[in-house]
């Protein structure tokens, strides 16, 4: 009897969640997953949309000449395989790997290029002893859920220098990134400022939005590049000019030739 | 100075107020003790006191190899001699060829046995990555995977790795897919040789013991083990460049001896 009395009360207890139950109707859609906004980390490819690129307002000192010798240059890094830098290394064609750590946050790139290390901290190296480099010296803080990079101390040659949208970089030139998740975490803005007077009359700013790759992403080794290979070199000064070809032959100096080399007192 | 009594009424509830507010303080924000840690950037040590390049490890037990492992090894090329005799002083003036290849940017990866050039590395949940000055990287999953066969990937110069950190800080890395080569101390590896790396970062945090240890049984008779040392670089230290540059006669040329007294 008491037995059956507790059944008659579970179900009726059953009957009366029926309604309850019916009245919620479908399951709601899945939440999204939240994301921390102040973490960049994650794999990032650039798709055939990802750039909001203006022209850049040039100043007089970048005239068609000087941009012709800069296109020139750039011409011969890759003739002889040197590492691409920045710009170039942030749209390579393959994904950018950022990594968020304790003191710095690190971009790798699946190209030829050196990775960037942002350290956390709010001054420059001395630039006594920093020696310019094709990706600077990058230094970045956090505003709100904006990570704010600063990258200065170029190199005047290392690195690709033509900058998208116009203009080239210079050992004086001054970069700010502000790099943002958008969409929920799963694109990342980079806004992209260069400001250099002798480049620019104003700032000139662009945008990359990266999409996030799904976590079980590998990295794979960059391509090789080989500019003692002759076949290669044939191929890449197909669209040389004479001239240009003349000036990339001079550029380098053979191995196994002897170098005189300065020494200081 | 003698407090009068005013004052000492009136500073009393301010400095137990100021008190409680320190005491909030430091619960919300603890003073930060991090547990010893291999992120960081690291500059490796000559603990045998050899002064040079070559004799850095020339006290390090030999590799027991089998038949085999003997027979592989013997079958690699010579490395290249170096073009000034180890020891000899150089003349004013003359470079020491620190790198007589040409400069040939060859996939990014970034070998296991560190150089002299130290190495930084950053940490995520997921993995961390290693990277030298010469534009190379590793990367250490660190999100439980487990190593797959080696003929799913090709072989690299960094192999597969995966590894987890132990409460004292120790990463254990576990490393495959290597391509063939060479190994420290008279060692071979070839894409089926595993190696386990041990990160032992000391308690204050400023040292690193690195354990290696080779395990093939085809290779090597016994594991062949030995270990590296480093000393983490000074706060505000930062990575410089090396950049690879076949237009540069110096590359590879990095130490230029000044005129002698």
């Amino acid at each position: 009897m008491k037995r059956n009395s507790v059944f008659s009360a579970i179900f009726i207890f059953s009957l009366a969640l029926v309604p309850h139950v019916l009245a919620q109707g479908p399951p709601p859609a899945t939440p999204a997953a939240a994301f921390d906004p102040h973490d960049l980390s994650g794999y990032w490819d650039l798709g055939p949309d990802g750039r909001s690129v203006p022209n850049a307002v040039l100043a007089a000192g970048a005239g068609k000449a000087t941009l012709q010798e800069m296109e020139d240059g750039d011409k011969i890094s890759e003739r002889w395989c040197r590492p691409l830098g920045i710009p170039a290394a942030m749209d390579s064609g393959r994904p950018i790997a950022i990594t968020q750590g304790r003191w710095e946050t690190m971009i790798n790139f699946e190209a030829n290029s050196s990775p960037r290390h942002i350290y956390f901290r709010r001054e420059h190296v001395n630039p006594d002893i920093f020696d310019p480099s094709s990706v600077g010296d990058s230094i970045g803080n956090w505003e709100g859920d904006t990570f704010v990079v600063e990258t200065i101390g170029f190199h005047d040659k290392n690195g690709r220098m033509m900058i998208p949208g116009g203009g080239f970089r210079t050992t004086k030139s001054k970069l700010v990134e502000r790099f943002k998740l958008i969409r929920n975490g799963q694109m990342l803005s980079v806004t992209t400022t260069w400001t250099e007077p002798s480049v620019y009359q104003t700032p000139h700013t662009y945008e990359f939005r990266y999409t996030r790759i799904p976590g079980n992403y590998e990295p794979r080794p960059a391509v090789g590049c080989d500019p003692w290979d002759e076949e290669r070199a044939a191929y890449v000064e197909r669209t040389f000019s004479p001239a240009l070809k003349k000036a990339a032959e001079a550029a380098v100096v053979k191995p196994g030739t002897e170098v005189s080399v300065k020494t200081g007192k | 100075m003698r407090m009068t009594k005013l004052s000492s009424r009136f500073l009393s509830p301010v400095l137990m107020v100021g008190f409680a507010a320190a005491a909030l303080h430091a619960q919300t924000t603890p003073a930060v003790v991090l547990p010893p840690t291999v992120e960081g950037d690291w500059v490796r040590t000559d603990e045998n006191h050899s002064g040079s390049f070559g004799e850095l490890t020339s006290s390090y037990k030999q590799a027991e190899l089998t038949e085999l492992g003997k027979t592989m090894l013997s079958r690699m090329a010579a490395r290249p001699a170096p073009v000034a005799a180890e020891n000899t002083p150089l003349r004013t003036g003359q470079p020491l060829v620190t790198n007589n290849r040409t400069c040939v940017f060859n996939q990014n990866q970034l070998g296991l046995e560190y150089d002299s050039e130290g190495f930084h590395s950053v940490m995520n949940k997921e993995h961390i990555t290693f990277v030298q000055e010469r534009g190379w990287q590793r990367i250490v999953y660190l999100d439980n995977r487990k190593l797959a066969d080696s003929f799913v990937r090709s072989p690299t110069g960094s192999g597969y790795s995966v590894g987890h950190i132990e409460p004292n800080g120790t990463l254990i890395v576990e490393t495959t897919d290597l391509t063939q080569g060479r190994v420290t101390a008279g060692g071979f590896r070839t894409p089926e040789t595993r190696v386990k790396q041990e990160y032992i970062p000391a308690a204050d945090g400023k040292n690193l013991k690195l354990v290696f240890t080779w395990s093939d049984p085809k290779i090597y008779v016994k594991p062949h083990v030995y270990e590296f040392t480093f000393e983490r670089m000074e706060a505000g230290t930062f990575a410089r460049e090396t950049f690879c540059d076949a237009t540069d006669p110096l590359w590879g040329q990095s130490i230029v001896p000044p005129p002698q007294q």
